[in-house]
């Protein structure tokens, strides 16, 4: 099993969009995938149609276990699972404080997942907080975002001052571009600049297009309903790229 | 939750079914979809045994679950290429659990069949899709292809997390008046098509009562032996596999172990003449079963030699195969033989020797089974404790070899009488014996092969090119053998320690010894 973090401190940078786009295509493949929704806005599970039941919160969540296997649901799709979020979700960090061992939570309610599914894609909420840190210790892969602006680039900057200050792996951390408008000389310029303290970047650019914007209004991953779009083309492209990357790590 | 199955009636209303659940759900477009298939399994159903099946859908070969016929596994095979033995197939991990489950049996081609499905996705009001019904005909393709389908189900599929949804689904299903029931649409459509899946067991328990007579049991026993080498035959002639043989053999083998077992059952006439008949039916095919099983042990000997010696072995088995073709032969003509014939007509309907026992056959043959099956049982197993008791470091290969034939009389003597004992306590029985045997026959086979090579070797013209390398070959080869032989043998004393160990000893005292006897 390989868990794949979808974050980024900002918010509205194509987090989620991203998430789902590709979560269905790790399914499209074969691979036994769940996508959890960890944002308390429910973006993912509102695009897949699915809400949690009414007795599902953020404190049946950090229990676990059955709790967590009871509220997953099948998406429209084979092999692709979803847990819900809740409004509640925006209490899991006063919950997680509460805690013993509060930051290795999360990993620990993902691993008994294990036989059931090749990939977890956590889709996280912004904002650096107890929840994110569960996260970054929890996930093999964090793929950060990162729209080729001053003020985004800064804040993946900022990431990587935190991990490097929290000690956590920065190996993990992966930017890639979405949102990117060629017209733009910023995102040109961001796009061509190789060094750009990114040390680890993904080649694959996703583009601004309207057509994933719409995805709100039909409620299907892009790369399900309009497969031949050049927005799904981006997204499988960069999806070998990120499988090429989970290749080179080690089994787990 | 399950996928549940339903049986549908030959002219099922399909459009009166989604009236019936338009109530509860938003009905999406029907999506229909059809396509050829082909099916395998194993003569003796060892994917159906595992409630798995094994299909072809062009280019693609994949394990479904049966009933739900839910993919486990799938792989790429050539459409040209009929998958047959696992060793055929390209590396995949199908491939893998395939060689796991037939082992060295081949895969039959039971069916081709057409499929069509139509799938009916249930929502709710948020257009989600909560549950699926999906809509199965399987009909004949191929040479005799029809329309007329010989299986038609509608399967109700749930979605995870939409338990209650399910569940209304069902109702609504149930109110159209068809029934749940368990054979998923390809199960069923090869029961229309005449197979009997599961159908071939060579060791099915024989139902005995205790009180039945003797003889009625014993000719029970020989009818179920000679079905099982009937339904061998074919796939002798045919060659598919060597199991086909191999099953025959042991066949023969069991029925000629109950004739020495119960020998007063039987008139002594009779019982000559099958005992002459299943010695040849034994002897003619021995030579085949073993170079088969030399053939079979290619890939092992091959890894067992260092790779400079590995390509030099190669005339060996060459020469095999030669060999081999003769000795079909002369099994063949065995099968054809009117001997033959008259053998199978002794074992199937009876004849002096089986054929109203009761009435001809001497007394034992009318008192009950179910002491003689003790006696028998116990007998062989003192006399085997005795033997191994004796068994030592300097005691030559020739006890091991009496007490492995003991040990094979005792297998078949606890498998033929297992209906008159409690099932658990069988199955300990033979789990404990089937260790030694393990063990005894390793032993054997080590030596047998052993003798084999020198024998090869012995006759080998050192002019022939390449008989030097081959020779070296052999002799690596028996050098190797010769070192797990000796291994084999140092395992013996703790495998037999465990055989007699009190709580086996115990079981048998308590199943088997008559009142008073001494243990």
């Amino acid at each position: 099993m390989k868990i794949l973090a979808f974050y980024n401190i900002k918010g509205g940078v194509g987090k989620t969009a991203s998430c789902v786009n590709l979560a269905y295509l790790a399914a499209a493949e074969r691979a036994p995938t769940l996508l959890c929704d960890l944002d308390p806005q429910g973006s993912a599970s509102y695009y897949f149609r699915i809400s949690a039941s009414p007795k599902f919160d953020s404190r049946k969540f950090l229990k676990g276990g059955r709790k967590i296997a009871k509220n997953i649901k099948g998406t429209d799709f084979e092999h692709l699972d979803l847990l819900p979020s809740d409004l509640s979700f925006r209490h899991l960090d006063i919950l997680l404080d509460d805690r013993k061992r509060s930051r290795r939570r999360l990993g620990e309610l993902l691993r008994p997942l294990a036989d059931q599914y090749r990939y977890i894609f956590l889709d996280c909420p912004p904002n650096i907080t107890l929840m994110s840190e569960n996260v970054f210790l929890a996930a093999d892969c964090i793929f950060v975002p990162v729209i080729p602006t001053v003020l985004s680039v800064r804040t993946l900057e900022q990431l990587q001052v935190f991990f490097r200050e929290g000690g956590y792996d920065h190996r993990r951390l992966w930017a890639f571009f979405p949102m990117v408008e060629k017209r733009k000389g910023m995102h040109r310029h961001f796009l061509a600049d190789p060094e750009l303290t990114m040390p680890r970047r993904l080649q694959t650019a996703i583009p601004y297009l309207s057509e994933i914007e719409k995805m709100g209004f039909y409620r299907q991953p892009l790369t399900h309903h309009r497969p031949a779009s050049p927005g799904s083309a981006a997204y499988r492209a960069l999806w070998g790229e990120m499988q090429a990357v989970m290749d080179g790590l080690p089994a787990s | 939750m399950e996928t549940a199955i339903y049986a549908l009636p030959d002219r099922f209303d399909f459009d009166g079914l989604k009236e019936g659940l338009q109530a509860a759900f938003h009905l999406a477009e029907e999506r229909r979809r059809a396509f050829s298939l082909e099916v395998f399994d194993t003569f003796d159903w060892r994917l159906y045994a595992r409630g798995q099946l094994l299909v072809r859908e062009g280019a693609v070969l994949k394990v479904l679950e049966a009933p739900s016929d839910r993919e486990v596994i799938r792989a790429a095979i050539s459409p040209r290429q009929r998958p047959r033995f696992w060793w055929d197939l390209p590396e995949s991990p199908l491939r893998q659990v395939l060689r796991e489950v037939l082992d060295v049996r081949a895969l039959r081609l039971l069916a081709r069949l057409r499929q069509g499905v139509r799938t009916l996705d249930l929502r709710n009001a948020e257009e989600k899709t909560v549950a699926r019904v999906v809509w199965e005909a399987v009909a004949r393709a191929g040479k005799h292809a029809s329309r007329e389908p010989l299986a038609q189900v509608c399967k109700l599929v749930p979605v995870r997390g939409y338990r209650q949804e399910w569940a209304a689904a069902a109702r609504a299903l149930a109110s159209c008046g068809i029934d749940r029931q368990t054979g998923g649409p390809i199960v069923l459509a090869l029961k229309a098509s005449g197979h009997r899946p599961g159908g071939y067991a060579p060791k099915a328990d024989i139902p005995l009562w205790p009180e039945m007579p003797a003889g009625a049991a014993a000719r029970a026993i020989l009818a179920h032996l000679g079905q099982v080498m009937g339904a061998n035959e074919d796939g002798i002639r045919r060659d598919i596999d060597t199991e086909f043989l191999h099953d025959f053999r042991v066949a023969v083998r069991r029925a000629r172990s109950l004739l020495s077992l119960l020998p007063g059952v039987f008139d002594p006439q009779g019982r000559h003449a099958l005992k002459a008949g299943l010695q040849a039916a034994g002897r003619v095919t021995t030579g085949l079963r073993d170079l088969d099983v030399y053939l079979l042990q290619q890939p092992r000997y091959e890894a067992l030699l260092p790779d400079r010696l590995r390509p030099a072995i190669a005339p060996l088995f060459a020469s095999l195969k030669r060999r081999r073709g003769r000795e079909r032969r002369k099994t063949l003509a065995f099968l054809d033989a009117g001997a033959y014939r008259e053998l199978r007509g002794h074992l199937n309907e009876g004849t002096s020797a089986v054929a109203d026992l009761e009435r001809l056959a001497p007394d034992p043959a009318r008192g009950p089974i179910k002491p003689l099956a003790d006696r028998v049982i116990f007998k062989h197993y003192r006399k085997i404790i005795k033997a191994g008791r004796r068994i030592g470091g300097s005691t030559p290969d020739s006890d091991l070899h009496r007490l492995r034939i003991e040990c094979k009389k005792l297998r078949y003597a606890i498998e033929f009488f297992a209906t008159l004992y409690p099932a658990a306590e069988i199955q300990d029985l033979i789990k404990q014996l089937k260790s030694l045997q393990d063990n005894l026959g390793r032993f054997n086979d080590l030596a047998v092969q052993q003798e084999f090579l020198h024998t090869f070797l012995a006759r080998l013209d050192g002019r022939t090119p390449g008989a030097i390398g081959l020779a070296a070959a052999i002799g690596a080869l028996i050098g190797r053998l010769h070192r797990e032989h000796d291994r084999v043998r140092e395992a013996f004393r703790e495998v037999f320690a465990a055989f007699q160990a009190p709580d086996n000893h115990l079981r048998y005292v308590r199943l088997f010894a008559a009142p008073g006897e001494p243990a």
